[in-house]
């Protein structure tokens, strides 16, 4: 391999250059969305709190059995109420594409086909042969992607204009309200641990107890010389 | 150089958690559609029975109803704005300025708590409520305050107070300031006639 690399021309190792910069980036936005979407569900899984909050000020729940059943049916019915839309929206979307196709009588109907479809409002390309790479010579050859398709107005396509963006917006949506319900579930769980938390790591009975035995006392191991006023009284 | 490597090595661990998170998610969003379906039939059901699949559980009612019994109990200025301790005979002192009379009550509903009592539709309701009592001087008040078992209705003189103290009352888009210094000139405009009246005060 080593070999192999050494033969390489400036030019290539400016190309292996440029795709290893490509993966850091690609990998740098990754990791950039992923923080994002952690801070959204951090976010989403806060909302709880209001919903959950006077039954533990008020200690109508004071276990932690009691808290997460009562909190997962909370959650449960507040996924059922934001999720209606989108539910509406994808049920509206999917009747209408039965009404085209009882109205053409065409049960087979491609949604996404060139003639008639929702990719006839669409740019499409042809990506076969845009990267080509010979491992013998390491050689490299780049072709531009060739337009097969323009975008036009076709109106037997009625149906699937509809369905798709409906379906996208609806499931995208849904998906956000699955989002919150996993950010709430979790939410929970941790909320479940912390406010019932019976924590003794800071706790020490022993000092406890010498602490009640020696109020308004000095420590029996204690250093302190007896100042002259002590000595007074002693007398 | 430390934080970009912080940023790849986050990017290769969300890259390789994605499938998980995707599978979980579409585990939730296949649960959900299911429950969805259950609760939307057990909200026909209660609709049916008169009642709605409502976000308030029976425990979310007991702690309402122990909040709303702790806070008149409660001496926290926060919780009670009126939660300081009153003197029985101070209930019957009414401060009064010549122009507005605004007595104090208990506010009957949350929206006559926040934004006061509405004076206008308050005299509409009664005209009548004025309380006439004997006039009092500030002076009497103390030596009054000192006997709370005498049931003796103190008022405070008009007179005494000074007139730059305007009692708070509800504001009113209709009622602004402008209007009340064109009240100085109410006894004029009572002696016209109603009509149309363009009064030119500066001229």
């Amino acid at each position: 391999m080593l070999p192999v690399l050494l033969k390489l021309t400036e030019s290539d190792k400016r190309l292996l250059i440029a795709f290893l910069l490509v993966f850091i980036l690609i990998f740098v936005i990754v990791g950039a969305i992923g923080y994002l979407i952690v801070r959204v569900m951090k976010w989403q899984g806060k909302r709880l709190d209001s919903c959950v909050s006077d039954v533990v000020y008020s200690r109508v729940i004071t276990d932690k059995k009691t808290f997460s059943k009562y909190a997962h049916k909370k959650n449960w019915i507040i996924f059922y109420k934001a999720a209606r839309i989108p539910v509406i929206i994808m049920l509206f979307s999917g009747i209408i594409l039965v009404i085209r196709n009882l109205v053409y009588h065409d049960f087979s109907y491609d949604i996404f086909n060139k003639v008639n479809g929702f990719s006839t409002v669409l740019f499409l390309w042809n990506f076969d042969g845009m990267f080509i790479l010979d491992p013998l010579t390491l050689s490299f050859t780049f072709n531009p992607p060739e337009l097969v398709h323009s975008p036009e107005f076709v109106l037997a396509a009625w149906g699937s204009y509809v369905f798709v963006p409906g379906m996208a917006v609806g499931g995208l949506w849904y998906l956000w309200c699955a989002q919150s319900l996993i950010s709430r579930t979790l939410r929970i769980k941790k909320l479940s641990e912390s406010i019932f938390d019976k924590n003794l790591d800071k706790f020490n009975q022993n000092e406890q107890l010498m602490n009640s035995l020696n109020a308004g006392q000095a420590p029996l191991n204690s250093e302190a010389k007896p100042t002259e006023e002590n000595k007074s009284l002693e007398k | 150089m430390e934080s970009l490597f912080k940023s790849v090595g986050k990017g290769l661990l969300y890259l390789l958690v994605l499938p998980f998170f995707l599978l979980v998610i579409s585990g939730y969003a296949i649960a959900g559609l299911i429950v969805f379906i259950y609760l939307f039939f057990k909200s026909i059901v209660l609709f049916f029975m008169g009642r709605s699949l409502d976000i308030e559980l029976p425990e979310d009612k007991k702690a309402k109803q122990i909040i709303q019994k702790a806070i008149p109990a409660s001496t926290n200025p926060v919780i009670k704005q009126d939660g300081a301790p009153q003197s029985e005979t101070l209930d019957n002192i009414v401060l009064t300025t010549s122009k507005t009379f605004v007595p104090y009550d208990e506010p009957s509903n949350v929206e006559e708590a926040c934004f006061g009592i509405d004076i206008e539709s308050e005299k509409q309701s009664e005209p009548s409520k004025e309380k006439v009592l004997p006039p009092v001087s500030v002076n009497e008040l103390h030596s009054i305050n000192a006997t709370p078992s005498e049931e003796k209705k103190i008022v405070v003189k008009t007179n005494d107070i000074p007139q730059d103290d305007i009692p708070l009352g509800k504001y009113s888009p209709k009622k602004t300031h402008f209007d009340d210094l064109d009240d100085e000139d109410d006894g004029k405009e009572k002696e016209k006639d109603s009509g149309v009246d363009i009064h030119f005060k500066d001229f």
